[in-house]
C-alpha cells in the first residue's frame, strides 16, 4: 500500500473510530471487548483497503464488525452472555422521569442474544432500514424482521409493565 | 409508527452508547493487520517447506525402489500398414489367353504291341 492510501486509511479510521466504538460497545457491553472488536475490524479493512477505498469503506468495516461479533457468539455455542459485574453506574439527569425503566431496559438489552441485539442496534441506534440491516448482517430481510420481533417480544416479557407506564406518562 | 417500547429501546441504546470511551485505534489496527499478514505468510512458507521435506524423501525412495528399465528387445517384426487395403476375398478366376497355343488334336494312337514286338 502506498503512502497516500495509508494516509487516507488513517484519516478514515480517525474520523470513524468513535462511532464504531460506540456501536461495538452496544454489541459487547464492555469497553475492552469493544476496542478489540473495532481494532480487528479496522485491521481487516486495512488489509482490503486498496480494493474498497473507492467503494464504501464504512459499510465494509461495519459489516465486518457485526458479523465477527455474531459469528464469535455462534462459535461459543449460542451461550447467553451474563454480565460478570454490574453495569457501570453513571449519573444522568432523569429528564424523562422513568430512570427505573431505563435501567431495567438496559440490563435486558445486555442480556439479549448477540444476534438479536445486533439487529436492535442497527435498527434503533444506527437507524438503518431493514434492507440495509440485512446487508450488513449478511442475512435475509425476513430474518431481520423475525429477530427484531423476537427481541422486542423478549424485552416486553422482561418488562411487562413498561408499555403501560410509558403510555400513562405520555 | 413508534410504540412507547420502541422509544424506550432507542433512548436506552443512545444512553448506553455514551458510556463508551472513544479512542484512536488506527495505529494498533495497522500493526495488527501487519502481524496478521506476517503470520499468514509465515504459515504459508512453513507449509511449503514441510511439504517439500516430506515429499522429497518419498519421491526419492519411490524412484530408488522402482525396477530398472528393461533392455531393448530384438527388433520385433513390424507390421507396417499396407497402403492398399487387402481384402480377404479371393479374386474371381480370369481366363487369360495362354501364350502357347493348345491344339485340340488328339494324341496318336498308342501301339498296343509295344516296341520290340515286331514280326
Amino acid at each position: 500500500m502506498d503512502d497516500k492510501a495509508r494516509a487516507r486509511f488513517g484519516e478514515f479510521a480517525q474520523n470513524r473510530t468513535a462511532a464504531l466504538i460506540r456501536a461495538a460497545y452496544l454489541l459487547t457491553g464492555d469497553q475492552h471487548a469493544a476496542e478489540d472488536l473495532v481494532q480487528s475490524a479496522l485491521a481487516k479493512t486495512y488489509a482490503k483497503w486498496p480494493t474498497i477505498r473507492h467503494e464504501d469503506p464504512e459499510g465494509y468495516v461495519r459489516a465486518v464488525m457485526y458479523r465477527e461479533r455474531v459469528s464469535w457468539w455462534r462459535r461459543r455455542g449460542r451461550l447467553r452472555e451474563t454480565l460478570v459485574g454490574s453495569p457501570v453506574e453513571q449519573e444522568h439527569p432523569d429528564d424523562s422521569g422513568h430512570a427505573d425503566l431505563r435501567l431495567a431496559m438496559r440490563a435486558a438489552l445486555l442480556h439479549l442474544p448477540v444476534a438479536q441485539r445486533a439487529v436492535l442496534v442497527l435498527r434503533y441506534y444506527e437507524d438503518l432500514p431493514e434492507q440495509q440491516v440485512a446487508e450488513v448482517l449478511g442475512c435475509s430481510v425476513g430474518t431481520v424482521r423475525s429477530r427484531t420481533h423476537r427481541a422486542v417480544s423478549r424485552l416486553r416479557e422482561v418488562l411487562p409493565g413498561a408499555e403501560l407506564v410509558l403510555e400513562l406518562k405520555r | 409508527m413508534n410504540t412507547p417500547i420502541d422509544d424506550l429501546i432507542r433512548s436506552t441504546l443512545t444512553d448506553l452508547a455514551k458510556e463508551a470511551v472513544p479512542m484512536n485505534l488506527t495505529d494498533s489496527a495497522v500493526a495488527r493487520a501487519r502481524r496478521r499478514r506476517t503470520l499468514t505468510v509465515s504459515v504459508g512458507v512453513a507449509g511449503v517447506v514441510a511439504a517439500l521435506m516430506v515429499g522429497t524423501p518419498l519421491a526419492l525412495a519411490v524412484s530408488r525402489d522402482a525396477p530398472p528399465p528393461s533392455a531393448p528387445a530384438d527388433q520385433p517384426p513390424v507390421d507396417f500398414p499396407s497402403p492398399v487395403p487387402i481384402s480377404p476375398v479371393p479374386s474371381p478366376p480370369v481366363n487369360l489367353p495362354s501364350p502357347v497355343p493348345i491344339s485340340p488334336v488328339p494324341s496318336p494312337p498308342v501301339d498296343s504291341k509295344g516296341p520290340g514286338t515286331g514280326s
